[in-house]
């Protein structure tokens, strides 16, 4: 397994143009972590549990930050991060809240919920590309994840 | 007549038959004191008579000195009485008159047998002595016996007169006695017979008004005693009766208040239940309104962030084949889409202004101008402004607001000025109502005319072109959603260059506000 593999990133967003333009941002700030999209919450959910389509993947597996988005067709990213945390495997993996809105029930739920930060995406990309950069290098590089 | 005269009257009653009594006696003893005198004359005539002829017959028997000189003393002494004595009565003063007349005979008759036994006796013949002697003797009884018959007359008539004079007496004192017992017997009873009347008017009446007939009157008694009684019950009857009619005023009274309390009960409950539909309505209206703010919040950035996103990778990744004006209009398609989401922004962060729940507390308007203005000199140390901030102004609201309305108002300032050289910015405590509290924003910048001060504070309202000045016109809106919140006003004075003053003036005390013990 290379350390790609092992430093994934997990992309949770429905939107194409704002999944275009995270990875974007990424690569541009020479993030080469390899990125798993899942588009959905209830594919975020099978991603976690290596359900359906992703019941091949290696539960043994973590990414090491997950960027969920909050507004999400079928299963909202609350209940995402509710179910991650209630997880005894998945339960310490960084979750980063990545969204459009700064309304504070969002903010203060997600928090709630155990969420690890909360980053909203700027309209303004060169400001978006800065955010992604600087949650990259923090998340990816400064970071130390918890032990397996 | 009162009662009580009469009852005094009446008490008099037997003082009277008192008096009368003891004058019927006094006269009665008078009287008999009267007849006691002219019995006792009666008696000594009789008596005097009685002794005159013993002593007659005395001398008669014995011709001496001693029956002579008796005789002669009796005679005197009924001299005596007689010519004493006196009679009203004509009967008996014709008894007396014939006894005084025959007294004198009895004297000279006695005399002149006394002088047949004198001295001169022996020359007389005896015989004829005899015949004289007895001559005289036979006149002296005759004229003895029709005295002795006058008094006894005398005396019969005077006890007859006693006994007639007594009965008299006693008949007028009785008389007299039962007249006068007989008037006070009639006054009592008239006086009882009066009382009882009334007294029985004055039950009558007192029951029927105490029953509850008030409307009765007591009429026809005399205007005594009784009669001030029975007009003080009708008087009393009278108020009792006017004051039922205001009892019963006063009950109706009652009644419509009761009825109007009923009335504005039932309009509140009906006005309560109104309250509650339109707070029903208002806060579903809320939800619908945070639902929709959220919903902007993020699916209306979203598009604009792909716009900008894809216009930045075009310039990037193919700036290259554009010419410059290519790369103009790509740059122009970003600055449009980062405003709009500027606006979106703002427009979000009013609208929160309206739903964030309040807390209000004393605060120190001075501190925060002072943070603002460091805050702005920080971002642009290239456009110099003198500041001047009065310290200690304090108003009572909502801190967090009220670091947006200060911010907002000297952020205002700060950019109007912008182009004067000698720019200066003014915070000071502002004369404003009784109650209040206030300050004022001032700057010499650009103004405005005064023309579109109503335009001022409406949302995304501009007075200025946005290259002259940007902005997206939502700060004054916030401003006065803010102070209106607070049930304050804001309004601004200014001219075309010249200038623009804004003026904050809040309540001391907020209304509606749950903290309002804390703003002091």
């Amino acid at each position: 397994m290379s350390a790609a593999e092992e430093r994934k990133i997990l992309l949770v967003e429905d939107n194409a143009d704002d999944e275009a333009l995270t990875i974007r941002a990424l690569k541009r700030n020479n993030i080469a972590n390899a990125i798993d999209v899942v588009r959905d919450g209830a594919e975020a959910l099978d991603y976690m549990f290596c359900r359906g389509a992703w019941s091949q993947r290696d539960p043994g597996v973590l990414p090491q930050v997950v960027l969920l988005d909050l507004k999400l067709p079928k299963v909202g990213g609350l209940e995402v991060l509710r179910a991650i945390r209630d997880d005894e495997r998945l339960r310490l993996m960084p979750v980063v809240i990545l969204t459009s809105s700064t309304e504070e029930q969002d903010i203060v739920k997600s928090y709630g919920l155990g969420a690890n930060s909360y980053i909203r995406k700027p309209v303004d990309f060169d400001q978006f590309s800065e955010a992604v950069k600087t949650l990259g290098l923090y998340w990816l590089v400064l970071n130390e994840t918890p032990p397996k | 007549m009162r009662i009580a005269t009469r009852l005094r009257l009446a008490a008099f009653v037997p003082a009277l038959m008192a008096v009368l009594m003891g004058v019927g006696l006094f006269i009665s003893y008078r009287e008999a004191t009267v007849f006691q005198g002219r019995q006792a004359v009666a008696t000594q005539i009789t008596g005097a008579v009685a002794d005159l002829r013993d002593s007659s017959v005395a001398y008669h028997a014995n011709p001496e000195d001693r029956p002579r000189e008796q005789y002669l003393i009796v005679i005197d002494r009924l001299t005596r009485i007689v010519e004493d004595a006196s009679f009203d009565d004509a009967a008996q003063a014709a008894h007396l008159k014939n006894i005084r007349m025959v007294v004198p005979d009895l004297r000279s008759l006695f005399a002149q047998l006394v002088a047949l036994n004198g001295p001169n006796a022996g020359q007389m013949d005896a015989a004829l002595r005899q015949e004289a002697e007895e001559r005289l003797t036979a006149q002296l009884f005759v004229r003895s016996r029709s005295v002795r018959t006058e008094a006894t007359a005398l005396a019969d008539l005077i006890s007859q007169d006693t006994v007639n004079g007594q009965r008299d007496i006693l008949v007028l004192t009785s008389v007299a006695v039962l007249l006068v017992a007989a008037a006070t017997s009639f006054v009592l009873i008239a006086i009882v017979r009066r009382v009882s009347t009334s007294l029985f008017a004055l039950h009558s009446g007192a029951e029927a008004i105490g029953t509850g007939n008030l409307a009765y009157r007591i009429n026809g008694l005399p205007g005594d005693e009784l009669g001030d009684l029975g007009e003080s019950l009708n008087r009393m009857a009278g108020q009792l009766e006017s004051l039922t009619v205001s009892k019963g005023a006063l009950e109706d009274e009652v009644l419509s208040r009761r009825a109007a309390e009923d009335e504005v009960r039932r309009l509140n409950a009906g006005l309560e239940e109104r309250v509650m539909q339109r707070t029903e309505q208002l806060e579903a209206a809320n939800r619908e309104l945070e639902a929709f703010a959220y919903s902007v919040s993020h699916d209306l950035r979203a598009p604009l962030r792909g716009i900008d996103g894809f216009g930045h990778a075009l310039l990037e990744d193919y700036g290259d084949s554009l010419d410059d004006e290519g790369k103009d209009f790509l740059r122009r398609i970003r600055n449009a889409t980062q405003h709009m989401g500027r606006l979106i922004d703002d427009m979000l962060k009013l609208s929160r202004l309206t739903r964030a729940e309040m807390r209000c507390t004393s605060v120190d308007i001075s501190g925060l101008a002072t943070r603002s203005a460091a805050v702005l000199a920080e971002a642009q140390p290239d456009h110099h402004v003198d500041t001047r901030i009065e310290p200690g102004i304090t108003v009572v609201g909502d801190p967090d607001l009220m670091v947006v309305v200060v911010e907002n108002l000297l952020d205002n300032a700060w950019k109007f000025s912008g182009h004067n050289d000698d720019a200066m910015i003014e915070v000071r405590s502002a004369a404003v109502g009784s109650g209040e509290r206030g300050f004022l924003v001032r700057d010499n910048g650009v103004g405005f005319d005064m023309a579109y001060a109503d335009k001022l504070f409406g949302a995304f309202q501009r007075l200025h072109r946005s290259e002259e000045f940007p902005g997206t016109g939502v700060g004054l809106a916030t401003v006065q959603r803010i102070v209106n919140r607070h049930g304050g006003r804001v309004w601004a004075e200014a001219a075309v260059d010249e200038g623009a003053t804004f003026y904050v003036a809040l309540p001391e005390r907020v209304p509606g506000d749950e903290n309002e013990e804390d703003a002091s």
